[in-house]
């Protein structure tokens, strides 16, 4: 009788998953090879030194200048206000990233069908994530609390205990985050029914967002003097870190728990029992965290995997009229719609444009607070240019890779009976009409300060949005001419496409060129004084336009060479 | 955006603001000196608990005295002495606009039988007590060391009661 061959038993199956996954997330190929491991260990090593040096110099000159309590022995709680820091960015991220990992992921459907139960799947995920949380925690939190260690009286014991803890403290925003995602997910299924209440509670959020930062910039005093704000910072900075120690004694405790308890004799000692309670506490007060938030979450997850994604949502066909448009706005209604579904590239972008003015406006208000030589004045505009340009071409790196992530299914542009310059063309049209705005919101800003006069400010706005126009243009260019389709059809998420990176640096290259092009002719102007200045931002008007119309000549001759001359072989 | 670029960026924007801010901003040249005129003792902290202060002020005896936490008025508190007992003397300097905002400390003999109760790092503020007892200690001005303060702090071994 032939026996039937039966699944391993434990562990080796969630062995196996938590592996599968964390290949996936973490992008592991180098283990395989030699070479590479090495060059990942080194870097990871770099990382770990870089960081603690820039903590450990941090931490010295808080020390040398007696910036906590007027005396140079550095604070219990400013590690307290560290460490919240880092709990509240990662219970956020965590809340996030296990919500999108434990309930909407699209690899739920493929791992249920393994040879594992659900509840191997479940936590294998929870275990993956935990892991992902280790390996950052270990490259940028450990060094920072090594970095005060060495500052501070701390047990030799110290330098051991704190690798043992952070093993429990990644913990923290891990289960933390498994709790919140449960309310989280029936948040996100209540808005994805209601897709108004969705848009509007997202737009009040952002805007929100955008005040409280527009209020934190307009905070910085209208004349920066270190002389007499010193003082009222340091006295600002120790009150704070009382603060923390007073209403954050949870993370207090924490941090007493890596730190030991600083005695009487001023010195961090493990030989009292609150390290251990602390230490003991956590690990009971997690565990039953977890095992509360597993059985409501776990629940969720089966329901989620049984009626995949069309859980939560209304399946009601709603009528909308047909309503025919011409072919260019057809087709810019698709590109918007596409765009909108993949809510990380939207948002990627719509954090660029957005970003930009209130960057200009911390960058101003700044030097608004400085007493500047007036060359430096024309430092700082040429300066707002870069600004402006920099980050705004460099997102155009994206753009790069827009055709080719359409994989196999671009070749449906060559079938369709329109000119291939329409479907291309469309597709630009939401990032040029976006980050136009951004550019003129940002002068807006920028002029605030500055008070050009009004067709100084307009020749420059002009002169940048050709550029814009053109490097974006460029971008899509680059993607038409080196077309990356299979390597997005086969490879993945983590897909190296050459045209991102020689977008980017051409960004670089135009931004830094065209700033300094804007410093020379206001020089020009002033040192000349037979120039008018208005002729300095005529002439980069000109350098924009002439730009942008070689770009888009170069375009449109090449998806003729690439699309219709390929189609008529 | 690719996240290494987004460092770039902030890098180059921080140190253009730092570069401009120190070749052009003007000079100015400050040659009025202000002096301290007040040294307030605020608390004293012991591991990372901080004991409030008040004043004290009776005919010759005078100074900032630790504050019993149990009690609503102000009383002094008699510190738990343990051997090796370190303590900061937390100040403040008024005005917040003292050109010179150092601070050196003293200790003062003070006990019936003149023990040396405890000593003081000159700099830091940082106290050791060798034994229980009372001690004060001066908080001198660097710019003006005519300008001073007064704090007594008293320790008490409770492990004989």
């Amino acid at each position: 009788m032939s026996k039937r061959r039966r699944v391993k038993p434990f562990p080796y199956d969630l062995k196996t998953l938590i592996a599968m996954q964390l290949k996936d997330k973490l992008d592991l190929g180098f283990v395989k090879n030699k070479g590479q491991l090495i060059r990942k260990i080194v870097f990871f090593i770099l990382r770990f030194i870089i960081v603690g040096v820039i903590s450990f110099a941090l931490f010295y000159v808080a020390s040398f200048f007696k910036i906590f309590h007027n005396s140079p022995f550095l604070p219990t709680s400013l590690m307290t206000i560290v460490l919240t820091i880092i709990f509240v960015i990662s219970t956020i991220t965590s809340s996030n990233e296990l919500l999108k990992s434990l309930y909407l992921a699209k690899d739920n459907a493929l791992l249920v069908t393994y040879p594992t139960t659900l509840n191997k799947v479940f936590f294998s995920k929870i275990v993956v994530y935990y892991l992902y949380e280790l390996y950052k925690n270990f490259t940028f939190v450990v060094p920072i609390f090594l970095a005060y260690g060495l500052l501070s009286p701390v047990s030799p014991f110290f330098y051991l205990w704190v690798l043992v803890t952070f093993f429990v403290v990644t913990l923290i925003p891990v289960i933390l985050g498994v709790v919140i995602s449960i309310p989280l997910f029936y948040i996100n299924v209540f808005l994805n029914r209601v897709r108004f209440l969705k848009t509007v509670v997202f737009i009040t959020l952002l805007s929100l967002f955008i005040w409280l930062v527009v209020e934190i910039i307009l905070l910085i005093p209208p004349r920066i003097n270190i002389l007499f704000l010193w003082e009222p910072i340091k006295a600002g900075l120790s009150e704070i870190s009382i603060f923390f120690q007073k209403y954050f004694v949870f993370v207090y405790y924490i941090v007493v728990m890596i730190f030991g308890k600083l005695n009487t004799s001023r010195v961090y000692s493990y030989l009292s029992w609150e390290p251990w309670l602390i230490f003991f506490s956590t690990i009971f007060i997690l565990g039953v965290l977890f095992m509360l938030a597993y059985y409501v979450s776990r629940f969720i997850f089966l329901k989620m995997i049984s009626q995949g994604d069309s859980y939560g949502k209304s399946l009601k066909p709603k009528a909308i009229l047909n309503v025919r448009h011409s072919r260019f706005i057809t087709f810019i209604i698709k590109e918007v719609r596409l765009l909108l579904r993949n809510g990380e590239f939207a948002y990627n972008f719509l954090a660029t444009y957005i970003s930009i003015p209130i960057i200009i406006l911390l960058v101003n208000q700044i030097f608004a607070g400085m007493d500047l030589y007036v060359k430096g004045q024309f430092f700082v505009q040429a300066f707002n240019v870069l600004l402006i340009l920099l980050p705004l071409l460099a997102s155009n790196g994206l753009i790069a890779t827009m055709y080719s992530k359409e994989a196999r299914t671009a070749y449906m542009k060559r079938t369709k009976p329109v000119n291939a310059l329409i479907p291309l063309f469309a597709k630009l049209i939401p990032n040029l009409v976006l980050s136009l705005t951004s550019i003129v919101v940002s002068l807006i800003v920028f002029n605030i300060y500055m008070n050009f006069i009004f067709i100084n400010i307009f020749l420059l706005a002009l002169g940048m949005i050709f550029i814009q126009v053109g490097h974006l243009f460029l971008s899509g260019l680059l993607d038409l001419m080196n077309p990356q389709n299979e390597q997005y059809a086969t490879t993945g998420t983590h897909v190296q496409n050459p045209n991102e990176t020689k977008s980017i640096i051409l960004a670089f290259v135009i931004a830094f060129a065209y700033a300094l092009i804007t410093l020379a002719f206001i020089l020009e102007a002033v040192t000349d004084p037979s120039i008018k200045f208005s002729v300095g931002f005529l002439k980069m008007f000109f350098i924009g336009l002439g730009f942008a119309l070689i770009v888009l000549y170069l375009y449109k001759e090449n998806i003729k060479v690439y699309y219709n001359q390929r189609v008529e072989s | 955006m690719r996240k290494s670029v987004v460092l770039i960026i902030s890098t180059i924007s921080l140190l253009a603001i730092i570069a401009i801010g120190l070749i052009f901003q003007r000079a100015k040249i400050y040659d009025e000196t202000v002096y301290i005129e007040e040294i307030i003792v605020k608390s004293v902290k012991i591991g990372d608990d901080f004991f409030e202060t008040y004043y004290y002020d009776h005919e010759t005896d005078y100074g900032y005295r630790v504050k019993d936490p149990n009690k609503d008025h102000n009383a002094q508190f008699a510190i738990p002495y343990q051997e090796n007992l370190t303590m900061l003397i937390i100040y403040e300097v008024k005005p917040e606009t003292s050109t010179n905002k150092n601070v050196t400390f003293h200790t003062t003999i003070h006990d019936d039988i003149e023990r040396q109760i405890a000593t003081v790092e000159r700099d830091s503020g940082l106290v050791t007590f060798l034994q229980d007892g009372t001690a004060s200690f001066d908080l001198r001005a660097v710019d003006n060391p005519a300008t001073t303060t007064k704090i007594k702090i008293r320790t008490k071994d409770f492990s004989f009661d």
